[in-house]
């Protein structure tokens, strides 16, 4: 089905934040999620099982302390990493401070840990690259049983190692983030940037993405009904 | 010149007191379908005696074609509700991105009536909706019918024949997104693609009352007289939901505010008055008299802001009576403008600025351009914790004025309910849903913000303050998003006790050229949109520019 991307912001945002994202994280992950599907790629069915882990209380947020030293660990040793979570901060810091010292730490790469859906950090990078100067770029890799290591650039999105079913298909893995300041793309290796579509999203995937989305709604009342729109409910003039 | 600060044009009660202006949306459609010549005809028109069926408007541009496919249904009176909890409507309309094809047609027929329910497709713009005004409607077709024209008191009473109840765009239900027109000429200022349905409606509610009064009494009856026809205008109610918008688009609302305390600021800073420009002025605020004199509602508070505005019109005609003595002043705008913040009441004063902003066509239309943005720059600016306070420190003042201790400053929740997502307000600890709250309290945020700053590391830089407080993130990229926009925040708690929605809704329906604003409650108002617009016959001869203010014609019945 078609799906508007102001309809895909929106309501990823707000599925987010249903399901206990911070409102400023949620909003990267609906803006990824918009970039990602411009961009040819859909990943909305690896979104819905990055907010059913934190729906259900199987992955949880990180540790902020070991995050600020660069490592991206869950507060609970027992669960994942939220990618939904730790993404946008893990990108921030990729962007912003390599190579930097964080807390009187030398820094070189950022680690996650473990972590749920890698495809969300993956694509929020993608986003965030848009921004990154000429030459510069994002490295990353994911530790899952074959090894997959790419590069995002300028918007664009090359795979060194491995494929993108891999990438989606990637689940509970740690991953390693790098800014390269003088990035040598190589030609030959082809970007999976693509047309946008958005006239093909799975309709039981965009469904669930609703269903989180539509937790935010408020159950109707007598009084809720009367009183809180400030309007009466039927007009004779 | 100085502009005013957002400190003053920001606060709600500012907003709530504001008129449209030469840069409205509306006002800037109807400029520029004049200077390009636009040409709207009625293609198709297969209603039945009562009214019922479907129309299809075309408009035609230099570079583009759009048209507005509209539909007319029986609606039984005990349906008959402004609120977005409707089900059903008098009309559904949807401006379709060129001329649709008969198969584009079935498809707007089967989804347009369910509006909300419905699924839409790219090439559909806008969508709308819209009921009969049961004090004007039926009494308008019934004197047409005898032959006669409406009473135009009465006409000017009410205002409009229909009153639009939403106009939904960008995306929403499938529509296309703005992006699809954001780069076309005709389009790509703010809301003018809503602006052009809610025009178009207008003519096809002529149209209507015309059809119906012929079919009636085929011997009889007339056509409503073109005066009375542009004297009649769009309404539209509107509720919470406007709110949130303004809030969510920070530097999108910097860019219209900006844009005409600047254009404010252009017409103080003119040095001498030219005699012939005094005498526009004269004539304008004349019309502007007689206007307010015309402007009736029954909310208690309006009333009395009415009153006072007419008192300031005629301290303001006293003022400029002396046409000599302007023509010598030195930047006599500017003085009249300063003796207005005098002596005016805040109505007044606001009245006066769309006033000013009439005279110079050729300095303000320019003002009308570039109020749209292409996206939100959100990316993430690495500064110090130290630095981010100072945002607040220089630009967030305001936010300290509400102590949040205070159970009267936290008193509401904004929320969507789950009949049909309508916005509504609630009462914190006492009605359900507060987990649900809409994160619009801007103030609250920012007050919550300093706490945390005021006791970190200054040296941290923000990307690392947002990893030790997720919580926190999007306030903080709202504060780097804002710096120097100067009138990005409206200066106000909306969550306070103190908040009265209606004003927030009324600075952003003036932008939309909205007049006559008739306040329903704190939360909702009605208003009318176009009221002495040329029609569209009159579009490419009249002067597209001189309609604001517009006074009920004298007609022979």
């Amino acid at each position: 089905m078609r799906i508007s991307y102001n309809e895909l912001h929106t309501n990823v945002k707000k599925a987010c934040i249903a399901v206990g994202v911070p409102i400023g994280a949620a909003d990267d992950a609906g803006r990824s999620a918009c970039n990602a599907i411009e961009s040819g790629i859909d990943y909305l069915a690896q979104l819905v099982l990055a907010l059913e882990q934190v729906y259900v209380m199987r992955s949880s947020t990180y540790d902020p302390e070991q995050a600020l030293l660069g490592v991206f660990v869950s507060v609970n040793s027992d669960m994942p990493l939220s990618s939904l979570n730790a993404g946008p901060s893990a990108c921030d810091l990729t962007v912003f401070h390599q190579s930097l010292i964080l807390l009187s730490h030398k820094i070189e790469s950022i680690k996650l840990d473990g972590v749920d859906v890698p495809a969300i950090i993956v694509f929020e990078a993608l986003r965030l690259s848009k921004h990154l100067r000429k030459n510069e770029c994002i490295l990353w890799s994911l530790d899952n049983n074959n090894g997959v290591k790419g590069l995002c650039y300028g918007g664009q999105l090359k795979i060194l190692e491995g494929n993108m079913e891999m990438i989606l298909k990637a689940y509970n893995c740690s991953m390693v983030m790098k800014k390269n300041l003088h990035c040598e793309i190589k030609e030959n290796v082809k970007s999976h940037v693509g047309k946008s579509d958005n006239e093909n999203i799975d309709v039981n995937t965009w469904s669930q993405i609703t269903s989180y989305a539509n937790m935010l709604l408020v159950e109707t009342s007598e009084s809720s009904r009367m009183e809180g729109a400030g309007a009466g409910i039927i007009d004779r003039d | 010149m100085k502009i005013r600060p957002a400190s003053e044009v920001m606060k709600p009660s500012r907003l709530g007191a504001a008129f449209q202006t030469r840069i409205s949306f509306m006002r800037r459609l109807i400029r520029h379908m004049h200077q390009e010549n636009w040409v709207i005809k009625q293609k198709e028109f297969n209603l039945d005696k009562n009214g019922f069926g479907d129309a299809l408007y075309s408009v035609h541009t230099p570079n583009r074609n759009y048209s507005l496919v509209c539909f007319s249904h029986y609606l039984d009176s005990e349906h008959r509700t402004d609120r977005v909890i409707a089900e059903s409507w008098d009309t559904t309309f949807t401006l379709f991105d060129g001329i649709p094809d008969p198969r584009d047609i079935a498809r707007l027929k089967e989804q347009t009536p369910k509006q909300e329910s419905g699924r839409f497709s790219k090439t559909d713009l806008v969508l709308s909706r819209a009921n009969k005004s049961l004090r004007l409607f039926d009494y308008v077709i019934d004197n047409l019918a005898r032959g006669q024209q409406p009473d135009s008191r009465i006409v000017n009473d009410v205002g409009y024949l229909m009153r639009t109840t939403a106009v939904y765009a960008n995306g929403k239900f499938g529509l296309a997104d703005r992006s699809v027109y954001s780069d076309r000429y005709e389009l790509r200022e703010p809301y003018q693609a809503e602006m052009l349905t809610v025009y178009l409606i207008r003519e096809f509610c002529h149209d209507l009352v015309d059809h119906i009064a012929h079919c009636r009494s085929e011997k009889l009856s007339v056509k409503l007289h073109k005066k009375l026809k542009r004297h009649i205008g769009m309404g539209n109610a509107t509720g919470l939901g406007m709110a949130p918008f303004l809030v969510d688009h920070p530097f999108l609302i910097h860019k219209w505010f900006f844009a005409k305390e600047s254009a404010l600021g252009e017409v103080r800073s003119i040095e001498r008055a030219k005699t012939d420009k005094i005498k526009t002025f004269q004539k304008l605020v004349e019309k502007a008299k007689v206007h307010i004199t015309e402007w009736n509602v029954e909310d208690k508070n309006q009333k009395t802001n009415i009153k006072k505005i007419f008192k300031d019109i005629s301290l303001l005609i006293k003022y400029i009576d002396n046409t000599n003595k302007i023509s010598k002043a030195k930047k006599p705008w500017n003085e009249l403008f300063n003796y207005g913040a005098k002596n005016f009441s805040t109505e007044g004063q606001e009245l006066l600025v769309s006033l000013l902003l009439e005279l110079y066509p050729e300095i303000i239309n320019s003002f009308s351009l570039g109020l749209d943005i292409q996206t939100e720059n959100l990316t993430v600016e690495n500064i110090t914790v130290s630095e981010l306070k100072a945002i607040i420190d220089k630009s967030y003042q305001w936010v300290f004025a509400h102590d949040f201790n205070n159970r009267d400053e936290n008193k509401h929740f904004w929320y969507y309910s789950q009949d049909k997502n309508e916005p509504r307000r609630g009462i914190r600890d006492i009605e359900p849903g507060v987990e649900c709250e809409m994160p619009i309290a801007i103030a609250k945020d920012v007050v919550d913000l300093y706490k945390i700053l005021k006791c970190e590391n200054k040296n941290l830089t923000t990307v690392q303050f947002m990893v030790k407080y997720p919580n926190m993130r999007h306030v903080v990229k709202r504060l780097q998003q804002s710096e120097n926009k100067e009138y990005a925040e409206i200066r106000g708690n909306i969550i306070s006790a103190n908040c009265e929605p209606v004003d927030i809704l009324r600075g952003k329906l003036a932008f939309f050229g909205a007049t006559k604003f008739d306040p329903k409650s704190s939360l909702w108002t009605r208003i009318t949109l176009c009221q002495g617009a040329p029609l569209r016959d009159e579009i490419s001869t009249d002067d597209a520019d001189d309609w604001c203010f517009p006074v009920q014609p004298v007609i022979s019945r």
